[in-house]
């Protein structure tokens, strides 16, 4: 009888590991972008690779992470007037890192935990904010095309502000159009780090859209847990490149800073 | 500062439905119809919001400009629900929260506009009152496709 009740715990035990091992692999949601490798849970299960200091896959090691730093933009503070002051606190940063070479494809295929989706910061879990903490936060240089860029309305991190935008910015690993971004990572140039970069217009951008000319962005990976309904449709991932620091044009082989761009 | 928000508000429309028997004698004592059953439920919010927006005073604190306003999918066979994307404009401070103010006043004046029954006796009521952080590139998307 003893024995039977033994055999019956330990059952019981196994199921429940059973079920919870389905449970952790279902909640790891991706991008799904062509060069994503689908439905994989690389950010989850990985672990982070000892070349990238406990990073996700082909991004900088996490000693590039640097403390952000923020400032008030028209009387508007960094946490903005609402919504998810850790989220506002990211889009918001304004601070110069040590920006590292990294693929498109290498964002394009992070994951993210289902459980982070239109969720404050500080309601996720413990394990799902360590996985996002394998990539937000690391500064990178990403090489691409953009697809298409507009003026975005009123935000949170803005203070709602009726006259400062962010500007959304769609890059893709290829020359292509509008129709394109569903493989995209949003980039997004914030009104407090387009005060020092006057040639950053909506129109100089969707010129180098329109030419499929090559360009390079140096930022943040950010995860933007607001708009997982348009992945598939108008972006590939929620991952973004938030707040950009730097565009570059390609021209004659160099890298030009958009701001200086001549064409 | 001068701020502005796009909100969504979610609308639950019962639409007024006489007894046939009474439907054809569906006259007022001054021989006026006291409801127009046949009338579009959504032609007659598109009228009401109308209405709400023209009725906004200088000393209110928001302006309201209506964006689009659609059927939506409906959970249940009788139930109706009708979306409107809403522009709201107001003065505050900078940190204070806008959402909070935008979305209080914009309820004051929709439970104004939707409190009694539409002309055709439709009733409607607010169900969610909701911040659409994605607006601008569905408006775009939508004007563009």
């Amino acid at each position: 009888m003893l024995q039977t009740n033994k055999n019956k715990l330990a059952m019981f035990l196994v199921a429940g590991i059973l079920v919870l091992s389905a449970c952790s692999a279902d909640s790891t949601s991706s991008g799904g972008g062509s060069s994503s490798g689908g439905g994989s849970t690389a950010v989850s299960s990985g672990g982070g690779s000892s070349s990238s200091g406990g990073s996700a896959p082909g991004l900088p090691a996490q000693s590039f992470k640097q403390t952000a730093k923020q400032i008030t933009f028209d009387s508007c503070p960094g946490k903005g007037d609402g919504g998810d002051p850790a989220l506002n606190l990211n889009k918001n940063r304004v601070d110069d890192g040590n920006y590292q070479p990294t693929k498109f494809s290498a964002i394009a295929a992070l994951t993210w935990p289902a459980e982070t989706e239109r969720t404050d910061h500080a309601k996720w879990s413990g394990s799902a904010a360590a996985e996002i903490a394998k990539a937000e936060g690391l500064p990178v240089l990403v090489e691409g095309y953009l697809a298409l860029a507009r003026q975005e309305g009123p935000e949170t991190p803005n203070c709602h502000s009726a006259s400062d935008f962010d500007y959304h910015i769609w890059m893709i690993d290829h020359a292509g159009g509008s129709s394109d971004r569903v493989g995209s990572i949003v980039v997004e140039a914030t009104p407090r780090v387009r005060a020092k970069h006057p040639g950053w217009t909506v129109s100089a951008l969707n010129k180098l859209a329109k030419n499929g000319t090559k360009v390079r962005v140096s930022g943040w990976i950010m995860l933007d847990p607001e708009h997982p309904d348009q992945v598939g449709k108008t972006r590939g991932t929620i991952w973004e490149i938030h707040p950009l620091m730097q565009i570059e044009v390609s021209q004659s082989g160099r890298w030009i800073p958009l701001d200086s761009y001549n064409p | 500062m001068r701020k502005g928000i796009y909100l969504n508000v979610l609308m639950h429309v019962e639409e007024h439905k006489p007894a046939a028997s009474t439907t054809a004698h569906a006259v007022g004592p001054s021989g006026e119809s006291p409801a127009k059953p046949t009338a579009n439920p959504l032609d007659e919010i598109k009228q009401a919001m109308e209405t709400l927006t023209q009725g906004i005073l200088p000393e209110d604190k928001i302006t309201v400009e209506v964006k689009r306003i659609r059927t939506e999918p409906s959970i249940a066979p009788n139930d109706k629900q009708v979306s409107v994307l809403a522009y709201v404009e107001g003065e505050q401070d900078a940190p204070l929260n806008f959402m909070e103010l935008a979305t209080a006043e914009l309820k004051k004046k929709l439970d104004m506009t939707f409190g009694q029954s539409l002309a055709s006796g439709t009733n409607v009521q607010v169900h969610t009152i909701e911040e659409n952080t994605n607006a601008v590139d569905e408006l775009a998307d939508e004007a563009e496709f």
